[in-house]
């Protein structure tokens, strides 16, 4: 019998449930000198800005317990460079593209998404209302209901594929903004984005990041995602990606229990580029020894 | 192709009190490296730091790869217990490398501590590709005797070879940029067909150091910095540089962020912004 890890994001096919997440993983050339991008579900890009962006100076990043904090500050090529130079490649890689998109108004998201629309293969649109390391636009949309409900909106209204809000675990109440980008048009739902954390170095009293705060992720916040996961997946109708900590199959597999339809791996691609692969296996594996032909049979069925 | 994933450890060999190599036996990376880049190791039974750690390669052969350490931190003291057989995950070979100079340009090697890895890898291979050990002056310092290289290794090479400890407990007292500061001064106010070219790796106040000293004369630095990845997507590494006066910026702040671990390690002095 064969296995099926195929799932479904708002009528998008993806061959297996592992995305790249974004920030994580550039445009995917770097990665191509480790495996084949191909054998990804998909590939989630670096958010892009309407303008280039260098991001924040030194230091940008600090390790911390079974995590790490980041604030690098949305460095991307910009727009332009992006569809000319960037996405001819990715597209060609047998590949999901789902391009992530950030910006600071309203407009500046519905310019990306409808500049976007007219470009073939991309996927899906992730927006990316989450970002809790630049001063403007990003959080504040993510931040509120009506804030995030207005940018899915305008983005839906142009884009040609599915569009995909990325929420903020720093919210105090997750699901509201949920079913808010959820009646806003969102096709699926991804969470979470990184949690603000700072750190201080004791002896120069100084941040030890130069934009004193940055977003937590890693290990350390795997619990905090998947309990969000678990909390949206069952109050929205759309799927949701989960992501936040994971770093192998046993993870994956919990998310997916959680309510979540596919997942996105990104700290933990740093010290191993090819985890993706290794994940996969392990969720074959698991599928084979547990009985399972489809990796859908798992969707949301923790505590049942 | 670039390799990522387990290797095992062949051998520990301690050179002094602080220092010890380790060769791990990875004919992938061992053939396709070249002298100034770098591998990133993670320990696979210490859960609690989830980055990588980068380490210059110090010599490929014979399907191995040996990276040399000071023992400095809780990583690389556990680095120092590993036993022959032990596994790594090991990514690479990563960065750019040094570039062969034009034959018959004096070459000045300043490595300060475990800076002298790669600094070594690229001065072996250049002798064996023909370069002439006259024409190659290293010189080597660190703190103490025991943060210092033994030197047989380099001096095999009968290169001119110049050792220092800021502690005089071996060679001539002091840094090591300060003999070579002498010996460049002397010379080109000597010669005026002086035209040497400088490789530098060490600490931080010895790299300012070099770059001051070398303000007029081509002078390449190995930086090295924290690496969430080492291969170019976290963007965790960058420094500042330099722009040119005509380059434009899109922020106008006067500098524009380089990966140390994409574009460099390897950058030119006068380009880096010292923080």
């Amino acid at each position: 019998m064969g296995l099926s890890l195929e799932v479904e994001i708002a009528g998008l096919r993806l061959k297996n449930p592992i995305l790249t997440a974004s920030g994580c993983f550039g445009y995917g050339e770097e990665a191509s000198d480790f495996f084949e991008l191909g054998k990804l579900g998909g590939v989630v890009t670096k958010s892009i800005t309407p303008l280039p962006r260098t991001g924040h100076p030194p230091p940008k990043v600090y390790e911390t317990s079974s995590g790490m904090l980041n604030a690098i500050g949305l460095t991307n090529v910009g727009l332009e460079k992006f569809i000319n130079d960037k996405l001819p490649k990715l597209r060609d890689c047998g590949t999901a593209v789902i391009v992530n998109i950030a910006g600071t108004t309203v407009d500046d998201y519905r310019m990306l998404a409808e500049r976007l629309a007219s470009k073939t293969g991309i996927d899906a649109i992730e927006i990316n209302i989450s970002c809790p390391n630049v001063d403007r636009g990003g959080l504040e949309f993510g931040a509120s209901a009506e804030g995030a409900a207005k940018v899915t909106e305008a983005v839906k209204k142009v884009s040609k594929v599915p569009v995909i809000p990325k929420l903020s675990p720093n919210v105090s109440d997750i699901v509201g903004i949920a079913r808010a980008v959820e009646s806003a048009g969102a096709d699926a739902i991804s969470l979470i984005n990184t949690l603000v954390g700072t750190a201080i170095d004791i002896e120069t009293r100084q941040f030890k990041l130069s934009n004193r705060f940055g977003g937590l992720s890693g290990p350390a916040i795997k619990p905090v995602a998947l309990a969000m996961v678990y909390k949206v997946a069952h109050q929205v109708k759309v799927p949701v990606i989960g992501l936040g900590g994971i770093s192998s199959g046993r993870d994956v597999i919990e998310f997916m229990l959680a309510g979540a339809t596919a997942v996105q791996i990104g700290t933990a691609c740093f010290a191993e580029p090819a985890i993706f692969l290794r994940v996969i296996d392990e969720i074959s594996a698991y599928l084979q020894t547990h009985g399972y032909t489809r990796i859908t049979e798992l969707i949301g069925k923790a505590g049942e | 192709m670039k390799y990522s994933g387990l290797c095992a450890v062949r051998n520990i060999i301690k050179l002094t009190e602080k220092i010890y190599s380790i060769q791990i036996e990875c004919p992938e990376i061992a053939q396709a490296c070249r002298p100034g880049q770098f591998i990133q190791i993670k320990l696979l039974d210490y859960q609690a730091s989830i980055w990588p750690r980068p380490f210059s390669i110090h010599n490929a052969a014979d399907g191995l790869i040996t990276i040399s350490i000071k023992k400095y931190g809780k990583i690389t003291g556990l680095m120092e217990e590993l036993k022959p057989g032990d596994q790594l995950y090991v990514t690479g070979p990563l960065g750019n490398s040094f570039n062969l100079p034009h034959k018959g340009r004096e070459i000045y090697f300043a490595a300060g501590g475990v800076g002298l890895p790669p600094l070594h890898f690229y001065c072996a291979q250049l002798i064996e590709e023909g370069y002439s050990p006259g024409m190659i002056h290293f010189y080597s310092g660190a703190r103490n005797r025991a943060e210092l290289f033994s030197d047989t290794e380099v001096k095999k090479l009968g290169v001119d070879y110049v050792v220092g400890t800021d502690d005089g407990s071996e060679g001539i007292k002091g840094f090591i940029t300060e003999p070579l500061s002498l010996e460049l001064m002397r010379r080109r106010t000597g010669e005026n067909s002086f035209e040497p070219i400088i490789f530098g790796c060490g600490p931080v106040l010895m790299m300012k150091k070099l770059t001051e000293l070398c303000y007029n004369l081509p002078c390449y630095l190995s930086l090295e910095q924290l690496m969430p990845c080492g291969w170019g997507v976290c963007n965790g590494c960058a420094i500042k540089i330099k722009v040119k006066d005509n380059e434009q910026t899109e922020d106008e702040r006067g500098f524009r962020l380089a990966r140390v671990c994409r574009e460099g390690p390897i950058f030119k002095a006068s380009e880096v912004i010292w923080d």
